[in-house]
């Protein structure tokens, strides 16, 4: 039960980062991004090629580089235990994913808000193609599977899990720092007050494309950072995790219902919602399937949209407005 | 930079004329595919132009009408005998019509459960655009659930290609969805052009308010543009399907349309209606002709190319107006 428990934490705490990337799209900035996808992958890719050992060739493995910084780092005196090379994956995954985000921004911002939607929605395309197809890159459909551990010597593998959320927390909880800093600073007011009124802002000699610039790269690197953070839990990757439902809808999903443009609503959304996703599969029939979750997660999306527009989140801190 | 909108599109015809060149057999069954995402764009470009947002949900309305066609060809007595050499029967009539029906109506409920209501609300245009990202997981949480994910394949009767002028091989069935397609783009053309709903139509995208001060039933055109759009998109399905040498249909195959569709829409100019058939050919052909350098899994990333070149240079399409 308390592993059970672990292992909940640890993904609402990971799902939380990519929906708080979102946050900052949407909810901050009116960035309607639906490749959400794209930069989850893009992070885990990263940071699983830079950290694993190289290919094996008696398993035909088709990839031909492969960084394994984990094995390099530990080599090193002193400081080998500390891990530093974990710091280095993600924030280098953050980073590509940035990179990958500008350009997209970069063509799309200038224009109406779909076209971003379009966009972003194409890239994802793209990089399914792009993981499947390059096997020399990403060895395709077998993905990359030996993804090191973070700290291997406190605790036996079996207990990875336990390690792996003290590190997940520490990571969240600077990064949610950082945006909570970031929201409250006069940028994200800009931002805000550009999604609610366009004329305004510009009127006021705001540089606001450049704004927009980069919160979308900004809020992608975090998607990114957080794809990272998922390669080291599964220590796995293939495709298949990667898909549009996994990887967008159930994030949109998440923020809407934990409520947008609020610093609590991706935490309270990813908490509620993976309870429904995870918990489904021990309903009876029909609602235990693959296929209910997509008939769950589109209702889910479609009723907060009709009923709740501001979450759980609206809803909670407007009943301690009307107490008080 | 007045001129740049003439060079893109010389530009483009000269492009997609050398590479239709390259491989006639490739450009031919890429037109037909043009035709195909064409019908499909018309009807987003459509919602689009009444409505004000993308709507996701339209791949899924493909889905759906495929799976319909599929429902219907099921019955025994839809399983008649070949109809001259294409690899259905008699059936496959009153599958297309299943499908446009069916299609239409997903349309109309999503106009007439969520995106009237949201509306009502004074919900904005993007936050419609979310709603139909949900709608769009639902139609294929629905396909999934009754038919499972796994491929299906419509009856296929095994027929030899036809060889047209130049040595061009041509699939019997692309016959057919070619003249049931400009049927149903010529009737959609009247409809729009000669009849007083499309000028309801016009007159609702253009001004909402006025129109319904000048005697126009704004709630009815709305669901009548919703139903036009969908019964495109259901029975496109079931020619994508044909279109396909092994009629295999999957519930993804209208979510990964959705690109292309896109790229035609803003190609040809986000809410030009001729423009989004124009666009549609355009993709089609670079799709399938781009097939003949690169590997054909990257089809939808051509597609997708071709739209951020639009964007980059002429971001209202070849001819949008703004």
């Amino acid at each position: 039960m308390i592993d059970y428990g672990i292992t909940f934490v640890t993904v609402v705490l990971m799902y939380a980062l990519l929906a708080q990337g979102l946050n900052l799209h949407w909810g901050y900035a009116g960035l309607y991004n639906i490749g959400i996808a794209a930069f989850f992958a893009i992070g885990g890719y990263t940071a699983a090629l830079i950290s694993s050992p190289g290919p094996n060739l008696a398993v035909r493995d088709d990839f031909v580089w492969a960084g394994d910084l984990a094995a390099v780092f530990r080599q090193v005196p002193l400081i080998g235990s500390l891990e530093i090379w974990f710091v280095i994956a993600i924030c280098g995954a953050a980073v590509v994913g940035g990179l990958f985000a500008l350009p997209i921004g970069f063509m799309t911002l200038r224009l109406r808000g779909d076209y971003l939607a379009i966009a972003t929605l194409g890239v994802t395309e793209v990089a399914r193609a792009v993981i499947l197809n390059e096997r020399w890159l990403t060895n395709g459909s077998k993905g990359l599977y030996k993804v090191p551990q973070v700290f291997p010597s406190i605790l036996p593998p079996a207990d990875y899990e336990k390690i792996y959320l003290v590190v997940v927390f520490v990571v969240v909880l600077v990064i949610g720092m950082a945006i909570k800093k970031m929201m409250d600073s006069p940028w994200a007011r800009a931002l805000s007050a550009f999604r609610d009124n366009a004329v305004g802002v510009e009127s006021a000699g705001i540089d606001t494309r450049k704004l927009q610039l980069q919160v979308f790269v900004i809020g992608a690197a975090i998607m990114s950072l957080a794809g990272a953070l998922f390669a080291f839990d599964l220590r796995a990757i293939s495709p298949n995790g990667y898909t549009h439902l996994a990887g967008t809808f159930l994030i949109w999903v998440m923020l809407m219902v934990g409520g947008s443009g609020r610093f609590w609503g991706p935490f309270l959304g990813a908490g509620v919602v993976w309870a429904v996703w995870s918990w489904s599969q021990f309903a009876p029939g029909w609602f235990s399937s693959a296929d209910a979750r997509f008939v769950i997660i589109g209702l889910l999306l479609i009723c907060v949209q009709l009923l709740a527009p501001k979450g759980i989140g609206g809803f909670l801190s407007r009943k301690k407005t009307r107490g008080n | 930079m007045k001129n740049i909108r003439k060079i893109i599109a010389i530009g483009m015809v000269i492009g997609i004329t050398a590479l239709s060149l390259n491989d006639l057999n490739l450009a031919v069954s890429g037109l037909l595919l043009g035709i195909l995402i064409g019908m499909v764009s018309l009807g987003l470009s459509l919602v689009f132009k009444l409505f004000g947002y993308a709507n996701i949900a339209h791949g899924d309305f493909i889905t759906v009408g495929a799976y319909a066609g599929y429902f219907v060809l099921g019955f025994s007595w839809f399983q008649v005998e070949q109809l001259w050499r294409f690899s259905f029967g008699f059936g496959v009539l009153p599958a297309i019509l299943v499908a446009a029906i069916i299609g239409a109506g997903i349309g109309v409920a999503g106009e007439k459960f969520i995106y009237k209501r949201l509306r009502s609300k004074g919900a904005s245009a993007t936050t419609m655009g979310i709603t139909s990202l949900g709608y769009a997981i639902l139609l294929r949480g629905v396909v999934q659930s009754i038919w499972g994910s796994e491929l299906r394949y419509y009856p296929n009767i095994a027929s030899p290609y036809l060889i047209g002028p130049f040595d061009i091989i041509i699939p019997p069935n692309h016959i057919f969805i070619m003249l049931t397609a400009g049927f149903m783009l010529g009737s959609t053309y009247w409809v729009i052009n000669k009849t007083f709903i499309g000028l309801n139509l016009k007159a609702t995208a253009d001004n909402a308010d006025l129109s319904l001060l000048s005697g126009v039933n704004v709630q009815t055109t709305r669901y009548l543009a919703w139903s036009i759009a969908g019964a495109l998109a259901g029975a496109s399905g079931v020619l994508f399907v044909l279109f396909n040498a092994t009629s295999q249909l999957k519930p993804v195959m209208g979510f990964s349309f959705l690109v292309p569709i896109f790229a035609a829409v803003i190609l040809g100019g986000l809410g030009s209606l001729t423009g989004a058939l124009l666009g549609g050919l355009a993709v089609g052909l670079i799709m399938q002709t781009s097939t003949a350098f690169i590997d054909p899994t990257y089809k939808v990333a051509i597609a997708f190319c071709a739209l951020i070149v639009v964007l980059l240079f002429k971001p209202a399409g070849i001819l949008g107006k703004r």
